[in-house]
């Protein structure tokens, strides 16, 4: 009986996709965002859905499935129906990070359960140093450190946070010791450095630029791979002292798994030209982010790459914390 | 109810104020479950706190002051446990439990509906006839408010209707 | 001082264009109609009408949101009094004394003096923002770890003095709140604490879910009980409006929650939060009648009404000079600012100042129309509870469902939420109060937090507390006043005993 009823809406649900891909969209498109309404997440998501509704001429609404730092809105998305009417905007956090971190169950594969679209914007970090140390440049920082081994104090946006995971990952590349304190936000971890109560940060462009342009802290770097469109004179770390070294904070729309390709191409043209629109380049670019031009291949290359980066480093957190 | 007891009643251990006595007994059993619950987190680690310390700190507080009010109300007198009705608290948690599960599936206006006239039947002096024409003129209503004027996410009908 | 005029001229010019007082108008009233729905938050609102406000001018754009954000803190307080649901933490406070007030058929007073509070506060705190604006900002800086972790404990210290019954039942449900604020994945190592793996508890309850259970389903079921007096007004309707007894009374309690309102609100880790408690524990502490408290008085909506709204205009500075948001309906402001290109920031006053006091001013106006808006509605609201309690109380429940199921799209929240009316009822039962429980349960994860992160800081030395000059100050007020508080009580504790044996 379980069985039959089962078959019966694999064929009923096989039958609505097939009839999705002659008009796609014919209904409202719902782009299920896993955060909180308010955050950065939710913003992109917000502004994707109205360049979405005018671009396929239906209407795109925004559903916060908000908790457990983007794993129960991921989950949910990785569960529902791939008929082409629900797509998650996903955060690098819950793709390529969380997943892999010890102890953590999350109940979705992020590469088989999820199929990639599009990335819609990337933040670089920024390093930004007190102004009362003495360190100029990321040579300056990597000395100091070991010089005073522990004794830097590192601020970051908290749990799950690639601001959190970078600097171990430099540590780690630089053999050096330093000591993490979390806040709940980037921005909140920025003033920590105006304020004196932390030494330095790899802190989200989008946190770090008002202080930079205040002048209340020192910047030394970012984590790109090229040079930042906001301080072409700032090195990247991967070129200054640590080759190879690429932490970027992405946001991207993706869909359940099985979602049939024809949608995939037709949101990822879409999407596409949303990247070269002159209006949200504007914005996003003010805000401290970028956009860029991904095809789902694209992107599933880069999910991959992450893996293979933080996979080995979260492993070694965990080794060094059971000792 | 088991916080029934006549403060009156003699012979045996007399409990003079069976509203603390009652109420910190369920506290102190509160603060041993979260002990319980968070025994697997870790403690102090170095400078570090560890997930664990707080909730242990918080638990045996509460588990030190609620020992201590109990005893107490074992020596000062205090008023009885007030009686627990059974009709209203069942009543409305059906029809939040209804909400929850029909909101989904259902979409608003059925769900609307159905949990107002489940809700109804939490009072004994509801007139089934104008709780019906209440119930739905309330849904009209709510779904103008939330579902038009508010724009809220909603689906409006059950999914096999769309 | 000139400088103050100019500077205000400046925004009063931006802010009386007819496009933005239009928009600031459209905010109130939006802002007003979410914050009457219970649940229903101002976030959700907000986020989304921030894509239509991608079309208006950045300026018109964050008056509109601010009008909903202030809107929503005032329709906030009308809930509160009226059907003894707080929408938010901050008018947790106004329920004590404000649905007290309801039922004893002075709600048409409660709900003016809120109004009047509430715009007394908006203006003194522009004003303040206007004259001090920058200056202020540098204190938000003199609080690190150590300075909030000892105003977390000032604050707990005002949920114990805020009890209307016995100081240890009180203290019993601070730690209750506490216990249960620790739900949730850890900050610092990211593990889940009492989560059972379930992933919907990872985050923790949201507090809005427990203030709706404990309160609004808990007042609905224990109405329930009542065949007699089931209907909220218990007596007749006393006037609409506040008498000159009423004024005289309030007049002290407004200036006093002012001040501490706009002071706190300068503080963004969480001072907000504790103001409304603050200015409602203080009036209590210095009444000749502190008995009065919890039982209707109008002093007790007066003060923490006007300190909230102080705060919730002073807390404006931290948000548009450091971009650090106080609550999350700020947070999304901040999100909207950086969509239309401007970025909160130490430059923004110079550098945008047009927008700045454009803003100020416009607060200003937007609390006076909120009080013309809303004194002619008291008439209306207090009618709305001579609804027979059998048709009114199912209204109730399902706003409150629909509410908090808008807010995350969660079933989840919705059953704690009737999971909580259950334990309220029981609370009630044993009388135990929310109020003290919902405190800890706000402030426990800030005083963790900045415990922890204290003392990482400072490399595991504990006496770092009592070093920092402001924050021994805070802990010694904390020590006196629960000196002040617990002493009598232990001597009524002593006579109960000698009088029954």
């Amino acid at each position: 009986m379980k069985t039959l009823v089962s078959s019966m809406l694999a064929l009923v649900l096989a039958a609505g996709a097939a009839q999705a891909q002659d008009a796609w969209p014919k209904r409202t498109i719902t782009l299920v965002v896993p955060y909180g309404a308010g955050g950065y997440t939710d913003l992109i998501g917000r502004m994707t859905a109205s360049y979405l509704e005018k671009e396929l001429g239906k209407s795109v609404v925004v559903e916060n499935r908000a908790g457990g730092g983007g794993i129960v809105g991921t989950g949910a998305v990785s569960r529902s129906a791939p008929d082409g009417y629900t797509f998650c905007v996903c955060s690098v956090g819950a793709i390529s990070v969380v997943p892999f971190a010890q102890g953590q169950k999350v109940g979705y594969d992020p590469v088989k359960d999820l199929i990639p679209v599009s990335i819609l914007s990337t933040i670089s970090q920024a390093v930004v140093v007190k102004k009362s140390l003495p360190i100029n440049s990321m040579a300056d920082l990597v000395a100091h450190a070991k010089a005073n081994p522990g004794k830097l104090n590192y601020g970051s946006s908290g749990l799950a946070g690639l601001t959190h995971y970078a600097v171990e990952l430099f540590q780690s590349r630089t053999g050096t010791k330093m000591n993490h304190i979390p806040y709940k936000t980037g921005a909140q971890g920025v003033l920590a450095i105006v304020s004196g109560e932390v030494d330095f940060a790899f802190a989200n462009m989008t946190d770090a630029l008002p202080q930079i342009e205040a002048g209340t802290v020192r910047t030394l770097a970012v984590t790109s791979l090229g040079r930042s469109p906001y301080f072409p004179d700032l090195p990247s770390v991967h070129e200054s002292i640590s080759p190879g070294f690429v932490v970027e904070t992405w946001n991207g729309l993706m869909a359940p798994a099985k979602t049939p390709e024809p949608i995939i191409r037709r949101m990822s043209e879409a999407l596409m030209k949303m990247a070269e629109d002159v209006e949200v380049k504007k914005a996003m670019i003010k805000a401290g982010a970028n956009t860029v031009k991904t095809t789902p291949d694209q992107y599933a290359k880069q999910i991959q790459d992450e893996i293979a980066q933080w996979k080995p480093l979260l492993a070694e957190i965990a080794g060094t914390k059971q000792q | 109810m088991t916080d029934g007891v006549d403060p009156k009643a003699h012979g045996g251990l007399r409990i003079r104020n069976p509203q603390d006595f009652w109420g910190c007994l369920a506290l102190i059993g509160l603060a041993l479950f979260s002990l319980w619950a968070g025994s697997d987190l870790p403690g102090i680690q170095g400078f570090s706190f560890g997930p664990g310390t707080a909730p242990r700190v918080f638990a045996v507080c509460l588990l030190v002051l609620a020992g201590g009010v109990l005893l107490w109300s074992i020596i000062a007198a205090g008023p009885a446990v007030g009686r627990f009705h059974a009709r209203g608290p069942i009543v409305v948690m059906a029809s939040i439990l209804a909400f929850a599960a029909m909101i989904r599936p259902l979409g608003l206006f059925i769900t609307t509906f159905a949990c107002f006239m489940i809700a109804a039947a939490a009072s004994k002096e509801t007139r089934w006839l104008e709780t019906t024409l209440t119930a739905f003129f309330f849904t009209i209503g709510a779904v103008l408010l939330f579902f038009y004027g508010l724009s809220l996410q909603f689906q409006l009908w059950p999914a096999f209707m769309q | 001082m000139a400088d103050l005029f100019s500077n205000l001229s400046l925004g009063f010019l931006v802010a009386a264009s007819l496009q933005n007082l239009l928009l600031c108008l459209i905010g109130v009233i939006v802002g007003t109609l979410v914050g009457v729905l219970p649940g229903v938050g101002s976030v959700a609102t907000i986020a989304m009408l921030l894509p239509i406000t991608f079309g208006l001018p950045p300026i018109g754009a964050l008056i509109m949101l601010a009008g909903i954000y202030y809107g929503a803190q005032y329709g906030g307080s009308t809930t509160s009094i009226l059907v003894n649901i707080p929408g938010e933490a901050t008018s947790v406070v106004t329920t004590l004394d404000g649905h007290q007030m309801a039922q004893q058929g002075r709600a048409g007073p409660a709900l003016a003096i809120a109004a009047i509070g509430s715009f007394f506060a908006g203006c003194v705190a522009t004003l303040l923002v206007a004259a001090l604006g920058a200056p202020l900002t540098s204190i938000a800086l003199l609080f690190r770890p150590p300075e909030y972790f000892s105003l977390m404990v000032v604050g707990l210290i005002f949920a114990v003095v805020l009890a209307k019954g016995s100081i240890p039942k009180a203290i019993l449900m601070v730690l209750v709140g506490l216990l249960m604020s620790q739900i949730g994945q850890d900050l610092e190592t990211g593990v889940g604490r009492m989560t059972f793996n379930i992933p919907d508890l990872a985050d923790g309850i949201h507090l809005s879910v427990v203030a709706m259970g404990l309160f609004g389903f808990t007042e609905i079921i224990r109405n329930l009980e009542n065949n007699t007096s089931r209907d909220i007004l218990k007596t007749k309707i006393d006037g609409l409006m506040p008498k000159r007894a009423d004024l005289v009374a309030s007049a002290p309690a407004i200036g006093r929650g002012t001040i501490l309102g706009s002071i706190l609100g300068i503080l963004p880790g969480g001072g907000a939060i504790i103001a409304s408690f603050a200015a409602y524990g203080l009036e209590k502490k210095i009444s000749k009648h502190p008995e009065d408290f919890g039982r209707g008085t109008i002093v007790g909506v007066a003060a923490p009404e006007s300190a909230n709204n102080a705060a919730a205009q002073t807390s404006f500075i931290p948000l548009l000079t450091l971009g650090i948001p106080p609550n999350a309906v700020m947070a999304l402001m901040v999100g909207a600012m950086t969509l239309h290109g401007i970025v909160p920031g130490p430059q923004i006053i110079t550098k945008q100042p047009e927008l700045f006091w454009g803003m100020i001013a416009s607060m200003w106006i937007g609390n006076l129309m909120l009080i013309i808006i809303n004194l002619p509605m008291i008439g209306i609201w207090v009618r709305l509870l001579r609804i027979p309690y059998r048709s009114l109380f199912p209204c109730i429940i399902l706003f409150c469902c629909i509410g908090i199921y808008s807010v995350n799209n969660s079933t989840f929240d919705v059953v704690m939420a009737g999971v909580f009316g259950l334990v309220g009822y029981w609370m009630a039962k044993h009388d135990f109060e929310p109020a003290p429980l919902v405190l800890g349960w706000v402030l426990g994860p800030l005083m963790e937090e900045n415990l922890r992160r204290a003392i990482l800081i400072s490399h595991g030395d504990y006496t770092v507390f009592f070093r920092q000059p402001i924050s021994a100050a805070l802990l010694a007020i904390a020590a006196g006043i629960l000196i002040v508080a617990v002493l009598p009580t232990i001597k009524r504790k002593r006579e109960t005993v000698f009088v029954d044996d």
